[in-house]
């Protein structure tokens, strides 16, 4: 099935050079760190982490997504969602993959990262993130091929598939709040951080969801892969849902701290703008519309993330600037994973299109 | 036949993982490596040490900097002259940034006017040693909170989760920047992270950290928490003294007189 990536139109191999082109941007950069150490990034006293550790939690929530798709079609017979839920598994993949080596880029010594596996314990969740994560690429892997498989042969999935499907559940509620709390050791007034968790688990499924509509609306623009407006009109409800649940927790944070991050403002303001347009009718059947509002939705859960993590102990938000090698490598691990995905994503294009 | 092969099979996976882990040291590691869990002393308990510090501020005179510059010396801290990239061990800071929430907003110039000596708490419950994933970071029997630079992967949760920024992480090739590189303590490379370590280098050899011993004024005093008629037990008894952030739980053995 993979084979079928080297076949493709133009805009496809346009995409593909595009994707190329960002890649070894990234990787020169990241050999000039590899020299010269993290000094080539904004970082530094204050400031341990940057936009790499902040695409490190929004794509390892991203991927938790599958779960939303796989579950209802597998356990509870939900048909619309058979159509999509390949998709889903390969964003999953794809997702954890962008997290893990978000994670590798922005360690100082990336060589010893693979020691985590002699000498993790159960009280980091650094170590928990990294092997969730591990994980969660396996798992959507190995059960988003079976998928496929036997959709090409039109029968049905083999049974070793539910036991894994079953395990991905937990795995999948675990990991948005995991790596969120890499990140907030101590943040600040705990009645709010009681509420984190709530947060990290809302605006996973938030994000994921509105990636995979994004992703299912260009695929059906690009490629004609249409998966029907159930499962679209299903996503919109879901971003809509799980989205005002985020977006009313960030506003609690907003309202109750004096001191709250720009960061965290910048994303209730865009969320709620975005969101607005899943909710009104006449704007959310039109595709580019949704598009546009998916877009908005994701962008501000990336500031999210940046609130959370450029938090400073003494209210607002430390000073970061990224540099451009820091955006480059950053970028560079996106586009590696977007290939992937883009990779797989083909494959499935064929597939259903065949049948 | 299929029973045969369901055998081979099962047998040489066995083995291969065997195999795995033997090479990885997993094994080794574990009959090795035995710890006496007795000697563990979170709380103050008799015939246990838990290496400790007082700092007086009464005595330390502001602008004097022997005690960093010991420091320095002692443990080849690079200086790069800028404060991103900054690494310290320990570090005289004005009192508002040591305290910030001792409560004392109103407090005259004479108790918070000085900068204060700050430097790793050797935290009896140490979220650094909590939040590190490879147990670099961690709690010796002594109570010191020692760092294996070999094992460091740079990933910074220990910075992140100490409250007292006591930690600082090497962005740049140190080895430059150390102005008089000494044989006594190994330099560290790029990319780990690195704190004060009560100089367990010279307790080892009897002898007191290097802050403790160039202070001219004895505003430093060292010494075992847990043992009743320690100096710094009599001086903690008869004092009003402080540590940091107490309020986080953190447990430290840093102590000060304001
Ligand atoms: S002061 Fe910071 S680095 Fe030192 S033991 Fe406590 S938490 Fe860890
Ligand atoms: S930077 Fe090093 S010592 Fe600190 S948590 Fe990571 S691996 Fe442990």
């Amino acid at each position: 099935m993979i084979e079928n990536a080297l076949k493709g139109n133009r805009l496809y191999w346009i995409w593909i050079a595009l994707l190329l082109l960002v890649i070894v941007f990234g990787i020169s950069a990241f050999s000039q760190q590899l020299r010269l150490g993290l000094s080539v990034t904004g970082l530094g006293e204050g400031v341990p982490w940057g936009i790499s550790a902040m695409q490190f939690t929004f794509m390892a929530a991203v991927a938790s997504v599958s779960v939303l798709v796989v579950l209802p079609s597998y356990l509870h017979d939900y048909k619309p969602f058979g159509n999509i839920v390949v998709i889903a598994q390969f964003l999953g993949a794809s997702a954890s993959a962008i997290a893990l080596l978000s994670l590798f880029i922005d360690t100082g010594k990336p060589q010893l990262l693979l020691g985590l596996l002699r000498y993790a314990t159960p009280f980091s969740p650094y170590s928990w993130a990294f092997f969730l994560l591990n994980g969660y690429v396996l798992i959507n892997l190995v059960t988003g091929w079976a998928t496929l498989g036997a959709e090409r042969k039109g029968v049905p999935v083999a049974a070793w598939v539910k036991p894994l499907i079953y395990l991905s559940i937990p795995w999948a509620i675990a990991l948005p709040v995991v790596t969120g709390f890499v990140f907030t050791p101590f943040s600040g007034n705990q009645w709010i951080a009681s509420l984190l968790v709530f947060r990290l688990l809302a605006s996973a499924f938030a994000a994921g969801t509105a990636v995979l509509l994004l992703i299912i609306l260009i695929l059906q623009r690009t490629t004609g892969f249409d998966a029907g407006t159930k499962v679209s009109d299903k996503l919109v409800l879901l971003v809509a849902y799980a989205g005002s649940l985020t977006f009313a927790l960030i506003g609690v944070e907003c309202f109750s701290r004096s001191q709250t991050s720009p960061l965290l403002w910048l994303s209730l303001l865009f969320g709620i703008v975005s969101l607005a347009v899943f909710f009104v009718p006449a704007w959310k059947s039109s595709t580019r519309w949704l598009m546009t509002a998916s877009a908005g939705v994701i962008f501000s859960l990336w500031a999210e993330k940046g609130a959370l993590l450029l938090y400073s102990s003494t209210g607002g938000m430390v000073a970061y600037t990224p540099t451009l090698k820091e955006v480059s490598m950053t970028l560079g691990v996106l586009a590696i994973g977007i290939l992937f995905l883009t990779i797989l994503l083909k494959a499935v294009v064929v597939v259903k299109r065949a049948d | 036949m299929n029973e045969e092969r369901r055998e081979f099979i099962k047998k040489t996976s066995i083995g291969f993982l065997a195999g795995i882990g033997v090479s990885s040291g997993l094994f080794l590691n574990f009959l090795l490596e035995k710890t006496d869990a007795s000697l563990w002393s979170d709380k103050n308990i008799a015939g246990t040490t838990r290496w400790g510090m007082l700092i007086d501020m009464r005595k330390c005179i502001d602008g004097c900097q022997k005690c960093v510059d010991a420091c320095r010396l002692a443990h080849n801290v690079p200086d790069f002259g800028n404060a991103t990239h900054q690494i310290a061990w320990l570090q005289k800071s004005p009192y508002r940034e040591v305290f910030p929430t001792s409560g004392e907003d109103f407090a005259g110039k004479e108790r918070t006017g000085k900068s204060v000596p700050s430097l790793c708490n050797h935290c009896a419950d140490p979220p650094c040693a909590s939040a590190c994933p490879t147990q670099a970071t961690f709690k010796r029997f002594d109570g010191i909170v020692a760092l294996d630079y070999h094992r460091c992967t740079g990933c910074r949760s220990c910075m992140a989760s100490c409250p007292y920024g006591a930690i600082s992480f090497n962005w740049k090739e140190p080895r430059p920047a150390i102005k008089a590189i000494n044989d006594i303590y190994p330099t560290r490379e790029m990319g780990v992270v690195e704190k004060c370590n009560f100089c367990s280098e010279r307790l080892l050899k009897g002898k007191l950290p290097a802050c403790v011993e160039s202070c001219p004024e004895k505003t430093l005093t060292f010494g075992n928490l847990n043992d009743p008629k320690s100096e710094i037990r009599l001086l903690l008894e008869k004092n009003q003294t402080m540590q940091r952030k107490p309020e986080l739980g953190t447990l430290p053995s840093v102590f000060y007189i304001i």
